[in-house]
């Protein structure tokens, strides 16, 4: 478990029990925008494709629009019937999935979000609930603009329902990046420093000039091949070998 | 790098199958309840292994790939071994045998304020309308003002329009709605559940002063006390929970604001899973019972208050007390 040692608006800063401390970066107002329209166009989508569906099994493909309209008017029973799954898709989408998903939803994982609680732990799912109750509040008057409001003036870019179930969201992809041993497995036959030095040279590659990028790479080479020479490759698959030492098999 | 530095890099790199195998091990889809006793500590003890590891890639290698890697993966163990175990039912049950009792008595001032609350805009409605009947038109619709014209309440041949089943499905939504609506708008320091209690108030009385001025109002409170007692009680203790969540903004004490904001929605929550049953429960007698004409008035008293028994000894809590945890704390 970790406690909260910092305040940083960009990062969730935890000191855990085994004395380490980790950083988690903070998702701002735009990933939280977009997850949330990914997620509304889907439950929008499968409410209509259930109100379609019951519309086309109940009075056909041409009755549609009388059907449409007893629902709109609640004049009898049956638009209940179809009403009622059709809301609850809507409305239980977002606690249902976060609960199921582990703090994600479809909307989430394609941003590449997750909620988390203070100590960067997947909420309980009272805490779920909670973020989820309080929708109500900051989605008034219209367009979650209390919600957005929240988000623009909290350092950790939560609205309302995170505050009360002290949640927020982290970026994920800084937690499913591939596993050290995984990568780091495929790169053993060369050393961490070395491995370093590579990528380094590779990001700065396009800021340095072409013959101090190529002297720097034939030194960095030649530790590895004593008789590695550049002479007959072009700039590109220079930078691509150096790109080898840190990201391929060799 | 020096020496030492190179046997420290050097030792890392002899780490690597470790760090794969325990990556491996604490992957999502991996976590499963019935690991052996082996199993569980052998994770424990590798995980040790990567905060150690971790500290010395930091300090000799600081932000290489490989103490990124290392970062990362401890990030993600983290969270596989300190995670909360899923037990819902549990603490539902614990809620219900525990803790609702301590929650009801440590609210009780914020919950006679906001019944005392529901009375007096109850009154002041009922004084209103009795007064100046026209005002009716603030808390009810023309399409039931007609009815009471007409001599007849709007609930007469509710059964004939759509069944029990339904309409108990669409009144237990309305007053979750209802319930949710009075806690949460707590969190606009309080003012939004004040609106709606006092609205609530306002218009049960209104209502009932109108129907009184054409003799119906008795068959209005046959309607209504089946169901009604229970479901007014927990609109107000809803209320009560949003009150207490606005007195935290506004009145924090020695917490700070956000810390007695967040301590008041997780007893307020509770308050509210104790709640939300028996207004299901409401939702039901509302559809089956209330405006079925076999039940007379004083069937529907002994369900109506029955029920609200039943209820407060829930929130007493104990009904379903613990004796054994009792004793324990006794002793």
């Amino acid at each position: 478990m970790g406690t909260e040692i910092e305040r940083n608006g960009d990062y969730l800063e935890l000191h855990t029990a085994d004395g380490v401390d980790i950083q988690l970066p903070v998702a701002g107002i735009g990933s939280r925008s977009y997850a949330f329209l990914i997620d509304w166009h889907i439950r929008f989508i499968l409410s209509l494709a259930w109100f379609l569906l019951l519309g086309v099994l109940f009075v056909g493909a041409n009755s549609m629009r009388d059907f449409f309209l007893d629902i709109v008017e609640l004049s009898s029973s049956i638009p209940y019937l179809v009403l009622i799954p059709g809301l609850a898709i809507y409305f239980l989408y977002h606690p249902v999935l976060e609960i199921m998903m582990r703090g994600r939803t479809p909307g989430k994982r394609m941003t590449g979000i997750k909620i988390v609680n203070k100590q960067g732990l997947t909420p309980g799912t009272g805490q779920l609930l909670t973020r989820n109750i309080f929708r109500l509040v900051d989605a008034i008057p219209l367009f979650y603009l209390i919600g957005l409001i929240a988000c623009f003036l909290t350092r950790r870019h939560v609205r309302i329902g995170d505050l009360a179930a002290s949640t927020l969201l982290i970026y994920e992809e800084s937690l499913k990046n591939s596993a050290p041993a995984e990568s780091s497995a495929r790169n053993a036959k060369h050393d961490f420093p070395v491995m370093d030095a590579a990528k380094e040279l590779s990001e700065r590659w396009p800021s340095l000039d072409r013959k101090t990028r190529r002297e720097l790479a034939t030194k960095l080479l030649r530790g590895i091949n004593p008789e590695f020479s550049c002479d007959n490759l072009n700039d590109q698959k220079l930078r691509q070998a150096v790109k080898d030492l840190y990201s391929l098999q060799s | 790098m020096s020496d030492l530095g190179r046997t420290l890099t050097q030792w890392l790199q002899n780490r690597l199958d470790r760090w794969q195998k325990f990556a491996d091990a604490v992957k999502e889809k991996t976590d499963t309840p019935d690991r052996s006793f082996a199993e569980v500590t052998g994770l424990l003890k590798d995980f040790r292994a990567l905060a150690g590891d971790l500290s010395l890639a930091r300090s000799v290698m600081p932000g290489s790939r490989l103490t990124q890697q290392l970062e990362i993966l401890f990030a993600r163990a983290n969270e596989f071994i300190y995670r909360q175990p899923n037990h819902l039912w549990r603490d539902i049950v614990n809620i219900f045998r525990e803790q609702i009792g301590v929650i009801v008595w440590d609210m009780r001032k914020v919950i006679v304020a906001t019944v005392l609350l529901f009375v007096t805009s109850g009154l002041i409605g009922a004084v209103m309308v009795f007064r100046e009947p026209e005002l009716i038109g603030l808390f009810a619709s023309e399409q039931m003002i007609e009815h009471v014209h007409r001599g007849e309440l709007w609930t007469d041949g509710l059964l004939n329009i759509m069944p029990s089943a339904i309409l108990s499905v669409s009144i237990i939504g309305n007053n979750v709605m209802v319930t949710l609506f009075a806690f949460t708008l707590g969190a606009l320091l309080g003012l939004g559940t004040l609106y709606i209690i006092g609205l609530n108030g306002l218009m049960l009385s209104g209502i009932f002063a109108y129907t009184a001025q054409f003799d119906l109002a008795q068959r209005l409170f046959s309607f209504i006390v089946a169901h009604g007692v229970v479901e007014l009680s927990v609109i107000c203790l809803a209320g009560a929970a949003g009150v207490g969540l606005g007195e935290a903004l506004v009145r924090p004490g020695n917490r700070r604001r956000i810390e007695a904001f967040e301590q008041e929605v997780a007893k307020a929550g509770k308050l509210l899973i104790v709640c939300i049953p028996f207004l299901v429960g409401a939702g039901f007698i509302e559809g089956y019972i209330s405006p079925n004409d076999n039940y007379g008035l004083l069937s529907r008293c002994v369900i109506g208050f029955g029920y609200e028994i039943v209820f407060l000894g829930v929130l007493s809590g104990r009904v379903w007390e613990n004796k054994a945890s009792k004793l324990i704390c006794i002793e």
